[in-house]
């Protein structure tokens, strides 16, 4: 290689290398067009399974409500079932929402499905299976101290703060305390 | 046969639970439907239309209406 005798040997050697390392660099941090189709359909996947998971534990708590509307004389175990189908409808949701914290969902089944399904759990079912429970526990004298907890549920109000409540919603958007 | 009505309440946006015999005289009507060459779901809301009360009056669209309504049922029990 030839260079003009005015540009200093550092130039000559450093450049090449520099613009080497810089090329290396970059390819590790960036995504290369088949990496970013192969993750954008590995969170489309991703987003399928967890609706369908919700769309079990869904029909898992509200059979279990069903049965205890429609018994004659309901007993604590039905109670019961009502009270652990719901924990599970809710932990479900929590692992939703942590797939969403974590980018591992589609970004737009998140905005046109699963967003406003997080915001009816935050503002509506959570506040209202608490209280709903309570309320049966007392008339029937049943123990029950079941307590709404924002750190119980923390990944769901974590989501309602990051991507904004529902229009219209007055309470409190960090939820409980 | 609650948990029937309970069904068709939140299937055609009912007012109310549809009662046993109202769920029996639908049924009755979808089968006459159905003989007459109407899909199983045109059958159903034809018939859920002419003798449902209140049919699509309410919209239980959401998960959140359908749990809202649950339990609000489950409380006044």
């Amino acid at each position: 290689m030839t260079c003009p005798p005015e540009t200093p040997l550092w130039v000559t050697i450093g450049v090449p290398i520099a613009t080497f390392v810089a090329g290396f660099i970059t390819s590790r941090f960036t995504l290369s067009r088949k990496e970013k189709k192969d993750l954008e359909q590995d969170n489309y996947e991703n987003s399928l399974k967890l609706e369908e998971l919700q769309e079990k534990v869904y029909s898992a708590y509200t059979d279990a409500i069903k049965v205890y509307v429609g018994k004659e004389d309901v007993t604590l175990d039905d109670f019961v079932l009502i009270a652990t189908t719901g924990d599970k409808y809710f932990s479900q949701t929590s692992t939703l929402c942590s797939a969403i914290l974590s980018d591992k969902v589609d970004a737009s089944v998140r905005d046109n499905k699963l967003l406003a399904k997080v915001r009816d759990v935050a503002q509506r079912t959570l506040p209202k299976h608490y209280e709903t429970l309570k309320s049966i526990a007392e008339k029937k004298g049943w123990p029950y101290q079941g307590e709404l907890r924002r750190q119980d549920h923390e990944a769901i109000y974590a989501v309602v703060e990051r991507f904004g409540a529902a229009p219209g919603w007055t309470g409190s958007e960090s939820g409980p305390s | 046969m609650a948990d029937i009505g309970l069904n068709l309440k939140i299937k055609y946006g009912l007012s109310r639970d549809a009662t046993a015999v109202e769920t029996r005289n639908w049924y009755q009507l979808v089968e006459s439907y159905r003989r007459s060459g109407y899909s199983l779901e045109e059958s159903g809301e034809l018939a859920a239309r002419s003798i449902l009360p209140g049919y699509r009056t309410r919209v239980y669209a959401s998960e959140a209406d359908t749990i809202e309504m649950l339990l609000d049922q489950a409380k006044n029990k």
